[in-house]
């Protein structure tokens, strides 16, 4: 198995930081390769899965966040790592898509979004306290995008 | 990267604003682009032109600020942002909900995350601001 790394950032539970976090992805993925739509995508789901700890993690508590970036094969794996909390994300129910927008019940676009932009999601609560939340894309292209 | 918004009037038989973002439109910024949708509500205009060719990001925050800009120019106030996603369930479905608020020059990241929540499917989106400013004038 081939793995290249391409370091982490660790910011503070702050949303005012999430633009450097999807600056430390888009450039992550152009360095392992990544078309445009795939680190779009990337770029789009680490936003939402810290944007989810700064908010319901962190829920307004100091602390901090750290993101990591590695190219394991042909997979792209985002690590974030938190302190707060045991969270799941991944456990929040998906969104009823066939429901008209304006009647759907609120909640889990966040993490739908994360979903749909990765072809992988796996949470698991750290032995030391706090969440990892893995994120793997494949660099081979959907075939919706040909 | 940070997000500008810009915002010009259209004096016409009904008034309209064109807000032009620039940048990246996250949790961080999507209050004051609230803030600014409801200031021009107040002013009179009837109409919005997001205009987002220079929208390179949106999150799921901007999309909350979107459904906040087509609850304001409904007449129906600004939404409780505490209430997160709330404010659709709030909206009730009927169809034209979003019909005086008119997305402009989307570009792909932004598109697909309107896409992936069904939200393509409640504003009209148009090629331009100047396109989307004539649909809304009627012409």
């Amino acid at each position: 198995m081939s793995v290249t790394g391409a370091g982490s950032i660790r910011i503070a539970a702050e949303s005012g930081h999430l633009a450097e976090v999807r600056a430390f992805v888009r450039e992550a993925s152009e360095r392992f390769g990544a078309s445009d739509a795939i680190a779009a995508d990337l770029v789009q789901a680490v936003d939402e899965a810290v944007c989810n700890v700064i908010l319901h993690g962190y829920a307004g508590a100091d602390g901090e966040i750290e993101v990591a970036a590695e190219l394991r094969d042909r997979q792209i794996e985002i690590t974030v790592l938190d302190r707060s909390g045991p969270f799941d994300p991944t456990a929040a129910a998906e969104p009823d898509l066939s429901v008209p927008p304006l009647a759907r019940k609120p909640g889990g676009m966040g993490i739908h979004l994360v979903r749909a932009a990765t072809d992988e999601v796996h949470h698991r609560v750290r032995a030391d306290g706090g969440n990892e939340l893995k994120l793997v894309r494949s660099l081979e292209p959907r075939v919706e995008e040909g | 990267m940070p997000m500008t918004i810009e915002v010009t009037q259209l004096t016409s038989a009904r008034p309209i604003s064109v807000v032009i973002l620039t940048g990246e439109l996250d949790a961080s910024n999507y209050e004051r682009l609230i803030e600014v949708v409801g200031r021009e509500w107040e002013g009179g205009s009837r109409g919005l032109v997001m205009d987002l060719a220079g929208l390179t990001f949106m999150a799921s925050s901007g999309l909350v600020a979107l459904y906040a800009a087509a609850r304001i120019f409904r007449g129906e106030g600004p939404p409780d942002l505490e209430a997160g996603w709330q404010v659709i369930h709030d909206l009730e479905e009927e169809t034209g909900a979003a019909a005086n608020v008119r997305l402009a020059a989307i570009q792909a990241p932004v598109e697909r995350v309107l896409q992936r929540t069904g939200l393509s499917r409640l504003f009209p989106i148009d090629p331009s601001a100047e396109v989307a400013a004539d649909n809304l004038r009627g012409e």
